[in-house]
């Protein structure tokens, strides 16, 4: 009998290490969708953690950049982003645009959602899901262009953005301007 | 215990692994063309003095000849290839194409199944015939005809693409295909003789049983379809044919013996501006690309679409003004395909129709855009008209770096009719009291730029 429990137990083993790795999978499969904060601080691994962890918080001030309730013009505001190194940097900065502090300036990227935003050698790639409620008219897609490009910009680091659509280069994000692979920065 | 547990746990997967190894057993066999058949478990292979005789059965099912019972003569009829053979149960005269053969052995009933002598079928329809009396094993090898290498004579279709204006086939081997066009509808008809679908192209692409099959085209303007069918047996040809709503010229290239190339010459059936005035309406976005959302979840695809086809009713009865659509249904030509259209028939003016959408609720009225400082006489007439046909806030000509106003040759503007993101705006949009007086202001500010009375 013992032998038997002993089978059961390493089918039952087998089971569990199957379904571990179909959540690992899962897990792997949506990358970066947040910051890895969880991940990166195993919580019982120093007792000061939650303090260090503050002062490792890089706070900046940014231009971000929004349009009027009439949809007229590029207008700029001041906000403070915080992230922890550089690879978040520029998520904070986009998702800086979803949200205007002046309740006069609208918001271009609202309903966007910015999955990734990752720095290589002078490029930010971009990675985005757009709902269709996110599609403006020419006006409001030519100025969310502006502020995206406009916004990145300001890092002289980057020389140039590659804006992706759930992954995929297309040729234009909502049907009036064309997108540029890479958009560069103006001279 | 122990042991007893492994074994059936080794069992078990070895049954997981093996499934078909615990059916494989039959005492007696027929091998076709090296492919074991399956016989039913109530048939047998019997060997009647010498003579093997298969179920009758086993001939429809497996070798996929044609076979008629006539229960009163109990004559067995099988046709196969302009062969026929009559056989009738328990006699051995039978008869090949109406000729008296004699048989070594008779036709017999074997507990409810029909027996036929083997070697006498597959010798007439032209099979090779080996017995191997240890294993009770009978190798058929069919004739060449029937044979899968046969189609080595054949070029093979792997696959059949619609991209870009082309039509692309790949053939294993050159082919000359026979191109010609069809009307109601316009349509363009490719056969390939001496061709057959290969065996994988069912892999990539739909085949149905009738070997037939279609690809619908949505991105492209005048193409609805691709079909494709075994056309002929004989010779085997594969005919592809493009569905098309217009009519259009197209070039056949073969640059190597793989790959045949009917590119669509796409403007063949419009207007070329010839001195005449000649107008290129854009609805905006379709298919894929929807456009703005309305405040009550309406596409602003639709209203584009609308709009455009409102102009183009008008437009029919101007004699001295020529119109293209870029597109008259739901489908999306990239904005790289409007402005080539417009350039390649060299329009004389270009006029895109959307209508707008803010993330604030509050912006309502008409604009109009242009890129080029040449579009902009253009752009004060059609606003004027826009925005006295619609009656809406002026929200005045604008410029901005827009694709189908930047690339395009001539003159060109893209109005925006309206805010969908208004919920007093949205409403007025869908009316067609609004639809037809904004088509109407449209058609009287192409006529005021042309100058047409």
């Amino acid at each position: 009998m013992k032998r038997k429990l002993w089978i059961s137990s390493l089918m039952l083993l087998t089971i569990i290490v199957l379904a571990t790795g179909c959540g690992q999978k899962q897990q792997t499969s949506s990358p970066n969708n947040d910051n890895n904060s969880n991940v990166t601080t195993p919580a019982a691994a120093e007792p000061q953690k939650p303090n260090q962890e503050e002062e490792d918080q890089t706070k900046e001030t940014i231009d971000a950049y929004f349009t009027d309730e009439q949809i007229m013009d590029l207008k700029k505001e001041s906000k403070e982003i915080t992230y922890k190194d550089n690879n978040e940097k520029y998520i904070a900065a986009l998702e800086a645009l979803q949200s205007a502090n002046d309740d006069k300036l609208i918001s271009l990227w609202a309903k966007v959602t910015f999955k990734t935003a990752e720095f290589k050698d002078g490029l930010v790639t971009v990675d985005i899901n757009l709902p269709n409620e996110a599609r403006l008219g020419s006006g409001g897609e030519s100025l969310a262009i502006d502020a995206l490009k406009a916004t990145l910009f300001q890092f002289q680091e980057v020389n140039e953005i590659e804006l992706l659509v759930d992954g995929a280069k297309v040729d234009t994000l909502m049907g009036h301007v064309e997108l540029e692979y890479p958009m560069k920065r103006s001279q | 215990m122990k042991k007893t547990s492994w074994f059936v746990m080794f069992i078990f997967v070895f049954l997981m692994a093996f499934p078909q190894n615990g059916f494989a057993a039959s005492k007696t066999g027929i091998v076709l063309d090296g492919k074991t058949l399956n016989l039913p478990k109530d048939v047998q292979v019997q060997n009647i003095k010498g003579n093997i005789m298969i179920p009758i059965r086993v001939v429809v099912e497996e070798l996929g000849f044609e076979v008629n019972w006539n229960k009163n003569t109990r004559t067995v009829t099988i046709k196969q290839e302009g062969t026929t053979l009559q056989l009738v149960i328990d006699k051995t005269n039978a008869r090949v194409n109406g000729k008296n053969v004699t048989l070594p052995l008779a036709p017999k009933i074997s507990s409810g199944t029909t027996l036929v002598p083997l070697r006498f079928v597959s010798e007439q329809m032209g099979l090779d015939i080996k017995w191997d009396n240890n294993a009770k094993i009978v190798y058929l090898t069919s004739p060449k005809k029937d044979n899968p290498g046969s189609n080595q004579n054949l070029a093979t279709v792997g696959g059949i693409q619609f991209a870009n204006n082309q039509l692309n086939i790949e053939v294993s081997k050159k082919v000359k295909p026979s191109i010609f066009t069809m009307t109601g509808p316009d349509r363009i008809v490719v056969d390939l003789p001496y061709s057959a679908f290969a065996d994988n192209f069912s892999a990539n692409q739909v085949l149905d049983a009738n070997n037939s099959g279609y690809i619908d085209i949505v991105d492209h303007a005048s193409v609805n379809k691709i079909r494709y069918a075994m056309f002929s047996q004989d010779p085997s040809t594969v005919r592809v044919v493009i569905d098309m709503n217009r009519a259009s010229n197209y070039t056949l290239t073969t640059n190597n013996d793989n790959l045949i190339t009917i590119t669509l010459s796409d403007d063949a059936s419009f207007p070329v501006n010839n001195g005449k005035k000649l107008v290129v309406i854009d609805a905006g976005h379709g298919g894929s690309d929807p456009g703005a959302i309305s405040v009550k979840k309406r596409n602003e695809k639709d209203f584009n679409l609308a709009m455009a086809l409102k102009v183009e009713a008008l437009l029919k009865n101007e004699p001295e003004i020529e119109y293209v659509m870029t597109r008259d249904r739901d489908v999306y030509p990239t904005l790289q395909d409007r402005v080539d259209l417009a350039n390649r028939i060299g329009a004389t003016i270009f006029i895109s129709i959307h209508a707008n959408s803010s993330t604030s609720s509050a912006p309502n009225g008409v604009e109009t855009y242009y890129t080029r400082p040449d579009s902009l006489p253009l752009a004060n007439v059609v606003h004027k008209h826009l925005v006295s046909s619609t009656e809406s806030v002026d929200r005045q000509v604008r410029i901005k770096s827009l694709k189908v106003t930047r690339e395009t040759q001539m003159p060109a503007v893209l109005i925006e009719a309206g805010y969908l993101s208004n919920v007093t705006e949205e409403a007025k949009l869908f009316t067609e009291q609004f639809q037809n007086k904004l088509a109407a202001g449209i058609v009287a500010s192409i006529k005021e730029y042309l100058d047409v009375k």
